[in-house]
């Protein structure tokens, strides 16, 4: 595990509190890394300015239709964040059109296993050009 | 944070998802029941309904409930499906079978967030195990032992392994830390095998082969294995066939991921199950064509097929019957899906070769065993054939096979690939000297020495008498000459203890392959190449490797 080079701090966009807290476990507790929380828009826009995260986890499909893609062309656009990996359905079709997103490293696949989440953002982290 | 500390605040969490499952079920099932009342045609409940099952998905998957993320996963496919097929082609164009799957789906989803409880979720049972996704693949430098006399010892030393030998069973769990290659249980010298039980499971749950060794073999003994849960059950004292077996088991463990082909005539369906099968992490695909049986089998080579019964215009028995007269097909299993009615059909469909029958509507957990159990031991038969029984390589056939398709995938991405032939020296000799069983035995310890020196993408074979063959993907020529080398001398430092005497054994080699950057050769260009190689070591005097001249 190659700390020195972790990302500085990643923000986690998720509307299911559920997946937050599990999320958490995994970054934090289990991963050692650092990690803050949104559950939607305007959340993760307070939070990217106050943090400037180098990392985002932006789940695609956020409460009332909120669309995960045009929110981290938000962030990265007016927050000035670094990179993206986007959290997506197992049915999703979009892998394509996601990965030409500016910033995308890849995608994860709901479900995730939470005990090797750390380790596969690590993994997608290292890739970034 | 410490273990304990972890496994509270996962079980939290998974309390929490617990908590709301329930009320959410109290929530969304009004909906349902209307969507279900429309025929699954109410476009504001079906809109309802697919988000919770959407989020469900995810969510229950993550928290360690996969068979609820599952189902849930499958029937968010499904109604999409269904409205898709509607808004094309109206609502009476759905067929039975679907709505009686949705409805299956939608009570299976019902039940079980009523039925969630805590205990329930896999991902406790797996971070029980400390080191689960922290610790690396099995090392196999390291192996366990518990009740193993001198003689298995020493065997496991003398080949550079390193054996631990445990003393207890709280001293195995603390084992799991270093995640050891493999660990041996000599049943003789085991007693309180229920404490036993616990640590060797969370070492299984961690991909760590274990094998069982002494006592008799007979059903007793067989039956203590069993109850032990041990993969393999070896009463032989062996020692070289105990070590042997767990390299293979850890081979096959890391293996590719299944794969399966889906054939119904209701692409709706056909897709369902493949979204289920590849939710549960095999390689699914779905066909709605029988006519393209064939082609798509030669395209994906699945492990097992799942057909539906009764298609239009040509039965599943009949598309069973049609596969079966293909001699590679032979050990492939399939299983069939029908409806409780088809009975008739059904007993038709046994002499062809059906493994298995799932009821229609099929339900997820039952279709995810059903074909996973099957597909593993259609894989072993499968393997099984293409090796030879002796030194369970790769026959002749296969490895040509191999080297034709390594040549082809070399051709399209240029990356180097090299093949040696090996052929042992003055075996002729070794068997009139010592005798055939002896010859037998220098035969398998070069098997033993290739598949602990080689790489696990390596292709090993035996091309019959004493001729051996390894294909080396990726492998440069001058790379590969030094693999081939090494291995020579790890064959040659073997001593074989027989009742005539000690007998040492060498073998002459060539390799052939494509120099980095150059263009590849073809599978006969690199097959008699190294052919011509082999035969230059054998005349300058045997025992060495020669490269051959590109």
């Amino acid at each position: 595990m190659a700390i020195g080079d972790d990302p500085h701090s990643i923000l986690v966009v998720d509307d299911d509190p559920d997946i937050r807290a599990i999320a958490a476990l995994a970054l934090v507790d289990l991963g050692g890394l650092r990690a803050v929380f949104a559950a939607n828009g305007p959340e993760a826009r307070r939070e990217a300015r106050a943090q400037t995260p180098d990392l985002v986890l932006m789940d695609l499909h956020l409460a009332d239709g909120e669309d995960g893609r045009a929110l981290w062309r938000v962030l990265a656009g007016e927050e000035g964040a670094g990179k993206v990996v986007f959290v997506t359905a197992a049915r999703g079709g979009e892998a394509e059109v996601l990965m030409a997103e500016p910033g995308c490293l890849g995608l994860i696949t709901k479900p995730f296993d939470p005990l090797t989440l750390a380790e596969t953002l690590r993994q997608l982290w290292m890739t970034r050009p | 944070m410490s273990m304990s500390g972890l496994q509270d605040r996962l079980r939290g969490a998974v309390a929490a998802f617990v908590d709301g499952a329930i009320v959410s079920a109290e929530a969304i099932a009004p909906r349902l029941d209307l969507l279900r009342a429309s025929g699954w045609a109410d476009e504001d409940a079906a809109a309802d309904v697919s988000h919770f099952v959407h989020r469900l998905a995810g969510t229950a998957g993550t928290l360690g409930f996969g068979d609820l993320g599952r189902t849930a996963g499958a029937l968010e496919t499904l109604i999409a499906d269904i409205g898709e097929v509607r808004l094309a082609e109206g609502a009476a164009a759905v067929a039975p079978d679907i709505l009686a799957q949705a409805d299956l789906l939608a009570d299976i989803i019902l039940a079980g967030l009523k039925g969630v409880a805590v205990g329930g979720s896999d991902l406790l049972a797996t971070a029980m195990t400390p080191t689960q996704g922290l610790a690396g693949s099995p090392d196999p430098a390291v192996v366990a032992t518990i009740g193993a006399g001198p003689a298995l010892l020493n065997m496991v030393r003398a080949t550079g392994t390193t054996a631990i030998e445990i003393a207890s069973p709280d001293a195995l769990e603390a084992l799991s830390v270093v995640c050891p290659g493999g660990v041996i249980v000599n049943l003789e010298a085991m007693d309180g095998d229920d404490a036993w039980r616990g640590p060797l499971d969370g070492l299984r749950a961690q991909g760590v082969p274990v094998l069982a060794v002494g006592g008799t073999g007979d059903f007793p003994w067989g039956l203590r294995a069993c109850r032990l849960g041990v993969d393999a059950y070896l009463p032989l004292d062996d020692p070289g066939e105990v070590l042997d077996r767990l390299a293979r088991m850890r081979l096959t463990r890391h293996a590719e991921p299944l794969r399966v082909l889906v054939l119904d005539d209701d692409a709706v369906l056909a897709g369902v199950y493949a979204t289920i099968l590849g939710a549960a992490g095999l390689e699914a695909e779905g066909m709605t064509n029988p006519a393209q049986i064939l082609e798509r089998l030669e395209a994906f080579e699945p492990d097992v097929l799942v057909t539906d019964l009764h298609m239009p215009g040509c039965s599943g028995a009949e598309v069973a019957a049609l596969v079966r007269h293909r001699a590679q097909y032979a050990t492939m299993p399939i299983i069939f899906l029908s409806r409780e009615q088809d009975l008739g059909l059904q007993l038709g469909a046994l002499s062809p070769g059906a493994d298995f029958f799932l009821p229609k509507p099929v339900r997820p957990d039952f279709l995810v065993s059903a074909v996973r159990s099957r597909a593993w031991r259609g894989r072993g038969l499968a393997e099984m054939m293409r090796r030879d029984g002796l030194s369970r390589l790769f026959t002749h056939s296969t490895i040509l096979d191999g080297l034709e398709r390594e040549g082809a995938r070399a051709g399209r991405s240029g990356a180097p690939l090299s093949f040696a032939l090996l052929d042992l020296d003055h075996f002729k000799a070794i068997n009139q000297t010592h005798g055939h069983a002896t010859g037998d035995q220098v035969i398998v310890t070069l098997a033993r020495v290739m598949r602990r020196a080689l790489r696990g993408c390596d292709l090993l074979g035996r091309c019959g008498g004493e001729e051996f063959a390894v294909i080396l993907p990726g492998t440069p020529a001058e790379q590969a000459v030094g693999v081939i080398e090494d291995l020579r001398t790890l064959f040659r430092g073997q001593t074989l203890q027989t009742p005539t005497g000690e007998v040492r054994a060498t073998f002459s080699a060539g390799v052939a392959g494509t120099p980095a950057g150059s263009p590849p050769l073809s599978a006969t260009a690199l097959f008699t190449a190294a052919d011509k190689a082999l035969a230059e070591a054998k005349a300058r005097g045997r025992d060495r490797v020669v490269l051959a001249e590109s």
